[in-house]
């Protein structure tokens, strides 16, 4: 009892609960109007309901609505009286719901509907512009993923830019997050992302983060940076070189363990401090290898993501480890004592809500919460536009082949 | 460069240096401009030296900014001499009509229309076919193999620009690397071939007009500050032991610093083979190239004395689309229009340094002043030469050193065709560096080569080519006819 309490007071822990454990509706949360506009988007865009919400602390997080897998550990939404509680039959915590960005209900001028194009995530606003992975065509998909083989059409430039005008215009996404899958190429993936990085780059002045795999070459790391990207994610996922075959084989045999390594470590030469990240899940390893693998990166310079695995309902992974909150926070304080070491700063990802942050980490120890008004909690000034793309100018360099060398 | 300017044909750095040293070589083109700028403008506004005209003053007030700007390649070596044509008239060295009127220089055609050649000797795959029949006969041992290597570009540099052979070269070595399994910078035997290919083409460039463009160069300036020729089987003559005893020594040289860990290329054969039959039987289109190929240079040899060099070129151009063997399009692929534009703003430059007296006074306030001899100064400039060409462009260091040269040809009373010679033949021999050469560079940018090795033994072979240069000066050129 006195445990359950413990987490709903803890909000960086009650994060880590919600994010593996989802949480289920309530008939009186089903009344609210917040509720109502999510279930509809929902329907509209064929996706599993999913809900942003600040819990105390403006602890920000995106839940998935679900039923209740574990009857020990429900979370249930609550409405009372226009206030939103999440409880777990033990002790409640009041929770603020992030009503569904206006945008996604319009439409582009080819009659796509704009949550079909992006999905915003805390202040990052998430398009995939191709459905196409090799890793899915050659049978070799990432055990986690839950991405279907399916050919589905390019999203077109004209459509990614009205989504992204309308989401920035509304303030609902501060960042612009390509997603793109892998091909092999010498590029990876990447070329297919630069002609909608151009569009954007070119029509507003936006920040752009991309999460791809790594290239083949270098240069294309370096090319991808004078394109415009200002942040870029090559996903590990997982550390122990064992487990990293088993769970992703497309990783293993068409890209390399090393080349990850490699490529983040050109990366976080190229993009400003912080600005590299990869993911480490959180349960597909044990915790000593996700320390590991954490220390490890932050060596590089990259700032480790820790998205919590969320078991796909018919997916193949049925012996994951699972962790409670009190064994998954020290890895967190880990996290934390691993970027004040190396000197990073987390400011790419702390308002990515499906991952706990350094910040959210702060709260596990149970320290004061920083106070925040919280809607300026998704701001991104921290990341001056103007040094960035100085910074690019200064930095980025074009030689010219056709000059005659030496003639 | 902003993402806005974002192209995929350009090759794209990160530059990883901390911010400050970034911004301090980001400012190295200000720095340059700002140099060049307040030198003009200080040699224009120095009183003119006894023994030198107003127009010389300010031909070499040219001479110096061109000279900057072509070293440090802040701007395209090709921009820099559209500089040059547009200074001279604007500084009254000599009206514009003249200035314009020298990029029409035989040497411009002659060069234009060796590029135009080249283009369809390779477009036709010809100059492919070539490389692989001469390398396939060498193929048999690896001390073969290298020799093959080595030879075989540089039989085809004096055809074809020593940079278009490299290029076409490079896919062959490579093919023949990979099928050896050969590892990059660990195996011996892939650096040996690498640098035997970049090394022959080099060596084979100097001894035609065809082969390294700047040789022709060098003859326009001389032709049009003096009123002198050197012909094309001339020049071969003069050139060919040189290239001859290079060619030796390069490939003993490489045999000694690289020993090969290999004893069979039984597999680099096969791959020969195999790149062979893809390209199947000789094409009636090849033949025909061959055919004005020949032609072409038998006309060079035999008629060279009665048609300008430029006006065979041109009319085997005119064969060439007349036979609809080309079209204008692959010659927008293959032809360096940049280095034609750079050496017609070099011959006028070098003209206006002529005629103003400026050469003749630099080359007084400089060598002459303290050199004893004229084998002495021949011998200086041409290391001056050697060592000017690891660092910067070849056609450059021609367009550099040679007016003066002249300068100085004429204070001594040396033939003029030995001032040639000294400097535009070790313009195309720097062994050493990546940007010694095209072909050095082409060679390096497979990665196989350890650029401290490359540039410990390309150096020696440097001293050496300067040492077999000054012994062909001392016994060979006599025996031709060319004295001091």
């Amino acid at each position: 009892m006195q445990k359950k309490a413990a987490i709903i007071e803890n909000p960086a822990l009650l994060k880590l609960e919600l994010l593996s454990k989802g949480v289920r509706l309530d008939k009186s949360a089903l009344k609210s109007e917040e509720i109502a506009q999510a279930l509809e988007i929902g329907n509209r865009v064929s996706v599993p309901l999913e809900l942003d919400m600040i819990l105390p602390g403006n602890v920000l997080v995106n839940i998935a609505v679900q039923e209740c897998l574990d009857k020990d550990s429900c979370y249930v939404l609550k409405n009372d009286n226009g206030e939103f509680y999440i409880t777990n039959g033990v002790a409640k915590t009041r929770v603020w719901i992030v009503p569904p960005p206006k945008f996604y209900n319009q439409t582009t001028s080819s009659g796509a509907l704009l949550a079909k194009i992006g999905r915003t995530y805390g202040n990052y606003l998430l398009i995939t512009p191709s459905g196409a992975c090799e890793f899915l065509s050659r049978d070799m998909a990432c055990k986690y993923c839950d991405v279907e083989a399916k050919q589905t059409p390019d999203k077109s430039i004209d459509d990614v830019l009205e989504t992204v005008e309308a989401a920035l215009k509304e303030g609902a996404a501060e960042y612009i997050c390509f997603n793109i899958g892998y091909a092999d190429s010498e590029d990876g993936g990447i070329k297919q992302l630069l002609p909608y990085i151009k569009a954007v780059k070119d029509s507003f002045n936006a920040l752009i983060c991309i999460q791809a795999q790594p290239p083949a070459s270098d240069e294309w790391v370096d090319m991808t940076y004078a394109a415009g990207v200002d942040s870029l994610a090559y996903n590990l996922e997982v550390f122990d070189p064992e487990i990293f075959g088993l769970i992703a084989p497309g990783k293993k045999r068409l890209v390399g363990r090393d080349r990850y390594f490699k490529a983040l470590a050109r990366a976080a030469k190229v993009f400003p401090s912080g600005a590299v990240v990869s993911n480490l899940i959180i349960g597909l390893e044990p915790v000593e290898s996700t320390l590991k693998g954490i220390d490890a990166l932050a060596a590089f310079g990259v700032v480790p993501t820790l998205p919590l695995f969320r078991p796909l309902p018919n997916g193949e992974l049925t012996s994951y480890v699972k962790l409670s909150p009190e064994a998954i926070a020290p890895i967190f304080i880990h996290l934390e004592a691993a970027l004040n070491k190396n000197k990073l700063s987390s400011s790419w990802i702390n308002h990515f809500n499906i991952v706990v942050n350094a910040i959210d980490a702060h709260l596990f120890g149970g320290q004061t919460p920083v106070k925040k008004n919280w809607p300026s909690i998704f701001s991104a000034k921290k990341h001056n536009k103007l040094a960035l793309n100085l910074r690019r100018r200064l930095r980025v360099r074009a030689t010219d082949n056709n000059e005659p060398t030496g003639l | 460069m902003s993402q806005q300017d974002y192209k995929e044909d350009r090759r794209v750095v990160v530059d990883t240096r901390p911010i400050p040293l970034v911004i301090l070589a980001k400012s190295y083109r200000f720095i340059i401009f700002l140099v060049a700028a307040v030198l003009f403008v200080v040699i224009i506004a120095l009183p003119t030296p006894a023994g030198l005209g107003v127009a010389g003053q300010r031909a070499l007030a040219a001479f110096v900014v061109c000279l900057i700007l072509w070293v440090t390649r802040v701007i395209p070596l090709a921009v820099t001499s559209l500089l040059a044509i547009v200074l001279i008239p604007l500084l009254g060295i000599l009206d514009s009509s003249e200035a314009f009127s020298l990029f029409g220089n035989q040497a411009v055609f002659f060069i234009l229309g060796a590029f135009i050649l080249a283009a369809a000797l390779m477009k036709s795959g010809l100059s492919s076919r070539m490389a692989l029949l001469f390398l396939r006969r060498f193929g048999s041992t690896p001390r073969s193999l290298l020799i093959g290597a080595m030879l075989v570009p540089a039989l085809l540099s004096f055809l074809m620009p020593e940079h278009a052979v490299a290029a076409m070269m490079f896919p062959i070595i490579l093919e023949v690397v990979h099928s050896l399994k050969l590892k990059p910078l660990k195996d011996n035997y892939g650096q040996a071939l690498f640098l035997s290919m970049a090394w022959g083409a080099a060596i084979g460039g100097v001894a035609t007009f065809l082969g390294g463009a700047r040789n022709a160069l060098a003859v326009g300036i001389l032709k049009q500050s003096t009123g002198q020729f050197i012909g094309f089987f001339e020049w071969t003559i003069a050139v060919l032991p040189l290239v001859i005893v290079m060619l030796v020594i390069a490939h003993l040289i490489i045999g000694r610093f690289f020993p090969s860990q290999i004893t069979d290329v039984k597999d680099a054969v096969v791959a020969l083979e195999n790149k062979n039959k893809k390209l199947g039987k000789m094409s009636l289109e090849e033949r025909l190239i061959g055919l004005v190929m020949i032609l072409t240079i038998l006309a060079w040899v035999f008629l060279g004395g009665r048609y300008e060099l430029a006006t065979i070129a041109i009319l085997a151009v005119v064969a060439l689309f007349a036979l609809q063997l080309v079209e204008w399009k692959d010659l927008e692929e293959y032809v360096n229009w940049g280095i034609i534009l750079m050496y017609g703003g070099a011959i006028t430059l070098g003209f206006a340094l002529e005629k103003s007296g400026a050469a003749s006074w630099l080359a007084k306030v400089t060598i002459t002043s303290w050199a004893k001899s004229p084998f002495l100064v021949v011998a200086l400039l041409a290391l001056v030469s050697l060592l000017f060409t690891e660092g910067m462009s070849n056609a450059a260091v021609v367009a550099m050193l040679l007016p003066v040269g002249l300068g100085i040809g004429k204070q001594y009373g040396i033939d003029l065709r030995i001032m040639v010679f000294a400097i535009a033949v070790p313009a195309g021999l720097g062994f050493g560096l990546p940007m010694g050469n095209p072909p050095n560079a082409i060679a390096y940018s497979s990665g196989y080569i350890n650029p401290r090795k490359m540039l410990t033994i390309g150096l020696i072979l440097d001293l050496v080519a300067w040492s077999v240069f000054l012994i062909m000066i001392k016994i060979y050129w006599p025996l031709i006819n060319i004295k001091f």
